[in-house]
């Protein structure tokens, strides 16, 4: 029996890892940490035998992944203020402006997204997730739905804006720039 | 023309933020989904272990942590008796426990019958432990107490002897009988110091 229910389980993991990795990811932006969180979610649903009677297995996954990167931040919050450091410690990748010369725009939106305020970040990065609407997203946030439809479309607009802003510079500065005689 | 080329940038944008939010949550450097299932299974299979491990602690340790603990409860539930009165335990004992003790043996006999009935009296007094009372409440009531009994050989010829003897005759009996309790006492044994000279000067040369 527990050969059966662990082949199962291991279906079941299959199935599920690769959405769970990318909604840790979304909030942890560690492709170690989401692993980490990932293993934890999974191992905690096959100790509590909650795995099998799920009504949503995505819906539950996406709760229970988010809950638990959440908590990681929150400790890591607390630990690096402790050891009296700043968690958001500016990263080694080149800025927006940085990566924008560099025609790298992928980089660019990605950074532009992690700037932005985490209420209007997270709603966003579970969008980015796919396979999750605004409905799930307002699940998973414990917010209404409502309230995620607009942080999202608020949360889009502002990137479009800088994004536009930034790609705008070294192009109007081409275009009104005075013509050499 | 500027509003074509602006037109064609707000759509390329679109197609950018899209893109990119496309991949924000899937990295380059994730693994693939064998990876990631085997190392959840991995994790999986060492809390099982380790919950095994546990188990099997358990099932060890409960038996031998419960079999200590009921041995502690006996121990402590079992009256604390000294050594020497574990022989109360039995019947015999239980019916006269001190009679034999020799504190109580060597009543002194004297002449006097008060003085008899007294050290009787002191006798049934420290005999009278709750096993005895235990036993005594169980025989029947006796109509005259003491018993009438005949008189012994010693108790007929002291008796004799107090009817027919002299007085003088009793008071130096009565007289040793006194002397016979009285401490006895030693003369001081006297020992000469040895002489440790004469001694040396005796002893050979090693």
């Amino acid at each position: 029996l527990r050969q059966q229910e662990e082949t199962e389980f291991t279906a079941f993991v299959e199935r599920n890892s690769r959405f769970v990795f990318r909604v840790a990811y979304a909030m942890l932006r560690n492709a170690h940490d989401a692993e980490d969180v990932m293993q934890e979610t999974f191992l905690k649903l096959w100790r509590k035998n909650a795995w099998q009677q799920l009504d949503s297995e995505r819906g539950f996954l996406a709760r229970a992944a988010w809950r638990t990167a959440a908590d990681r931040v929150d400790a890591m919050r607390l630990r690096s203020r402790e050891e009296d450091q700043i968690f958001d410690l500016p990263s080694s990748a080149p800025n927006p402006e940085q990566s924008a010369l560099t025609a790298n725009w992928t980089a660019v939106i990605h950074q532009l997204i992690d700037a932005l305020p985490e209420e209007l970040r997270r709603p966003l990065a579970l969008s980015s997730v796919g396979e999750m609407n605004s409905r799930d997203i307002a699940i998973v946030l414990s917010i209404p739905e409502g309230t995620a439809r607009t942080r999202l479309m608020r949360a889009r607009q502002l990137l479009w804006e800088k994004l536009f802003a930034l790609q705008k510079t070294p192009q109007e500065e081409s275009r009104y720039a005075p013509a050499k005689r | 023309m500027h509003l074509q080329s602006d037109k064609t940038r707000t759509e390329d944008l679109d197609r950018l933020l899209d893109a990119a939010l496309l991949s924000y949550a899937a990295p380059a450097e994730a693994e693939d989904t064998r990876t990631l299932t085997a190392g959840v299974m991995a994790s999986v299979r060492d809390a099982e272990s380790h919950r095994r491990q546990w188990r099997w602690g358990f099932a060890a340790g409960i038996p031998a942590l419960s079999a200590l603990l009921v041995a502690a409860v006996l121990f402590r539930g079992a009256p604390h008796t000294p050594a020497d009165s574990r022989s109360h335990t039995s019947l015999a004992a239980a019916v006269q426990p001190q009679a034999a003790q020799p504190a109580l043996a060597p009543v002194p006999v004297l002449p006097q019958i008060s003085l008899h009935e007294e050290s009787h009296r002191e006798v049934a007094r420290l005999t009278r432990t709750p096993q005895t009372v235990l036993v005594q409440r169980t025989l029947p009531k006796l109509e005259q107490f003491p018993s009438p009994h005949p008189l012994s050989l010693q108790e007929a010829l002291l008796e004799g002897f107090a009817r027919t003897s002299v007085p003088a005759e009793k008071a130096a009996i009565i007289q040793a009988q006194r002397n016979s309790t009285q401490p006895l006492e030693i003369a001081a044994i006297r020992i000469t110091p040895l002489n440790l000279d004469t001694e040396n000067e005796t002893s050979p040369e090693r």
